[in-house]
């Protein structure tokens, strides 16, 4: 099985705190891959260390065989896509504006790039939306892409941040608790689209608290404890495991 | 179509040509008048520039009326220490701003917008200096006259056209910003403000934006130095007192942060109060910040902001006597403000 992402022994700290002790993990290409644990796990520094937002204190983190190493934007030119726990919309821009973002990594790589894409850009004005936008916000569910994002709920939000991550079609995307608040409609066609990517051999990392969700989409899912991985297996062997239903469902096994 | 028509109408590019052709009217053949048409011109150069920073990536630098000098004293010394063509001495002028600016930048990118702050105020009280000591270059106290009029490809342009020229070159920078706003980049640059980290993590380099702005504010305040100059024919340092940048820093605000136009009109405005209305003359300034503070109560989005929501309502009723709803055609700025 070769490994998309591989993170190898990665550790973090805070202050003498440990919140990564050691972190092992491999999504495969196509997989939906399932990261839970409780609050305070160290799932979000995780994502934060994959991205490039945060460095980790040691271990590696290789993505196609490649180590990853840089600033965000580096990563997202690598193929990696995130969303945010809390999310981070900007509530002056509108629906189409914040999802384009998702394309600023790709297309405007340095300043030449970048001078020169504005110089285009002013000198022949394009007044339709991208279509790679539209199609990313149909994907999620959302219409009406003029809305200014601060007109929207907060579940809406969540969505536009999705299609963000989405539209530049990343080899990875990692998604840190796309769910709370999406509604059902949301929902279905959050996972919707996640489903189709998988058909399209992405993959996703997926951070969430909704265990019959999570259990319900995943190819596989490993449970972070204490900044350990304590377990990792299929949702079938996760019902089975003793460890998974006693340290993450909290029940009394024997 | 008639949706469009409004929208057209109501927009601040149709506002500045309406302020544009009062202004010929106001200006007429009184010297005096004129006089404060070029200044009002001159410091939509300054709002323009100040609008970039401060509307694109919300970094407030202070530095404007130290840009502004830098474009009138190059203009002024180019025409007495050398024998080339005095036009030259605007692209020397916007390079030398904008490495200032690209400087300040730098030193400031890891800091806060506090800092940045500071230290244009600094750098633009540390120009005002070096002009008023280095008095055998800049005149110093007295000023310096002796500007030779700028040469286009053997024209000569009278002041007139030097005036044309230069609202068709503040004309064009505004439909650039206002472009540019809505290009990838332009949203990029904006979604700094209030989300950094999705900017960051979708691959734009933040430090990138800030730079880009400030440069190029920079640069845009610097050309209405030199256009000072050019028609004034002489400078004198207490045009470029740091109180410059602080009138600067009402125009955008006043006129509206959404559109480049707003910066416009905040110029023209803040021109009207602090040197026109002649009746304001006695508590002029104290007059026009107790109508900014009033102006910005009620219109928080600048009075272009104010100016699109009453058209919106126009819209919103025509639509209802028109029946069932329309489509929506593209947003507009003008439609953003309204909708926030």
């Amino acid at each position: 099985m070769t490994a998309l992402l591989e993170v190898r022994g990665v550790t973090k700290s805070y202050g003498g705190v440990e919140v990564l002790r050691g972190v092992d993990l491999v999504v495969t290409p196509g997989e939906i891959h399932g990261l839970i644990g409780a609050n305070g796990a160290g799932k979000s520094t995780l994502i934060d260390i994959l991205c490039g937002q945060n460095r980790q204190d040691a271990g590696e983190i290789v993505l196609r065989d490649r180590t990853l190493t840089g600033s965000p934007g580096r990563r997202s030119r690598s193929g990696l896509a995130r969303t945010f726990q809390q999310p981070q919309v900007s509530a002056a821009l509108t629906v189409a504006e914040n999802i384009s973002l998702g394309l600023a990594g790709q297309e405007l790589a340095g300043l030449p790039r970048i001078l020169g894409r504005l110089a285009r850009d002013i000198l022949t004005p394009h007044r339709s939306v991208d279509p790679r936008v539209v199609a990313a916000a149909e994907a999620v569910g959302l219409d009406r892409l003029d809305r200014l994002v601060g007109s929207l709920s907060f579940g809406e939000m969540r969505l536009v941040e999705v299609a963000r991550a989405l539209v530049g079609s990343p080899s990875l995307m990692l998604l840190d608790e796309p769910f709370p608040g999406v509604g059902d409609r949301g929902l279905d066609a959050t996972l919707a689209a996640l489903r189709r990517l998988r058909a399209a051999e992405h993959s996703v990392l997926l951070v969430d608290h909704n265990v019959d969700v999570v259990l319900g989409l995943v190819d596989r899912v490993s449970l972070l404890v204490k900044g350990v991985i304590a377990f990792v297996g299929t949702p079938a062997e996760c019902q089975r495991s003793e460890v998974f239903r006693s340290v993450y469902l909290g029940e009394r096994v024997r | 179509m008639i949706d469009r028509l409004r929208r057209a109408a109501f927009s601040g590019s149709s506002v500045a040509l309406v302020l544009v052709v009062l202004g010929l009217l106001y200006a007429g053949s009184s010297a005096y008048r004129q006089e404060l048409a070029i200044l009002a011109l001159t410091y939509a150069f300054l709002a323009v520039g100040m609008y970039l920073p401060l509307a694109l990536t919300g970094q407030l630098s202070l530095a404007y009326n130290a840009y502004f000098a830098i474009g009138a004293y190059a203009v002024v010394i180019w025409s007495n220490e050398t024998t080339s063509a005095s036009l030259y001495a605007v692209p020397v002028a916007v390079a030398v701003s904008m490495a200032a600016a690209l400087a300040l930048g730098l030193a400031t990118v890891r800091l806060t917008g506090f800092h940045l702050a500071v230290s244009t105020l600094l750098f633009g009280i540390a120009v005002r200096q070096w002009i008023l000591s280095e008095d055998e270059l800049t005149g110093g106290v007295l000023g310096l006259g002796g500007v030779r009029p700028p040469e286009l490809f053997g024209w000569v342009p009278d002041r007139d056209a030097m005036v044309v020229l230069g609202a068709l070159a503040l004309w064009t920078i505004c439909v650039a910003i206002g472009r540019a706003r809505r290009t990838s980049v332009g949203v990029a640059l904006r979604a700094q403000q209030d989300a950094p980290a999705a900017a960051a993590a979708a691959g734009f380099p933040p430090r990138v934006s800030s730079l880009l702005t400030l440069t190029v504010g920079a640069g845009v305040a610097t050309l209405g130095g030199c256009f000072f100059a050019y028609l004034n024919g002489f400078v004198l340092p207490d045009s470029f007192t740091v109180s410059v940048a602080f009138l600067v820093l009402f125009m955008p605000v006043l006129g509206g942060l959404r559109t480049p136009w707003g910066a416009f009109l905040g110029a023209v405005l803040v021109i009207c109060f602090t040197e026109a209305f002649t009746f304001l003359k006695g508590p002029g300034a104290l007059t026009f910040g107790a109508l900014t503070l009033l102006a910005l109560a009620l219109a928080p989005a600048g009075l272009l902001g104010l100016l699109a929501a009453g058209s919106d309502r126009i819209g919103e009723r025509l639509r209802r006597r028109r029946g069932p709803a329309q489509p929506a055609d593209h947003p507009t700025d003008e439609k953003k403000v309204v909708s926030a």
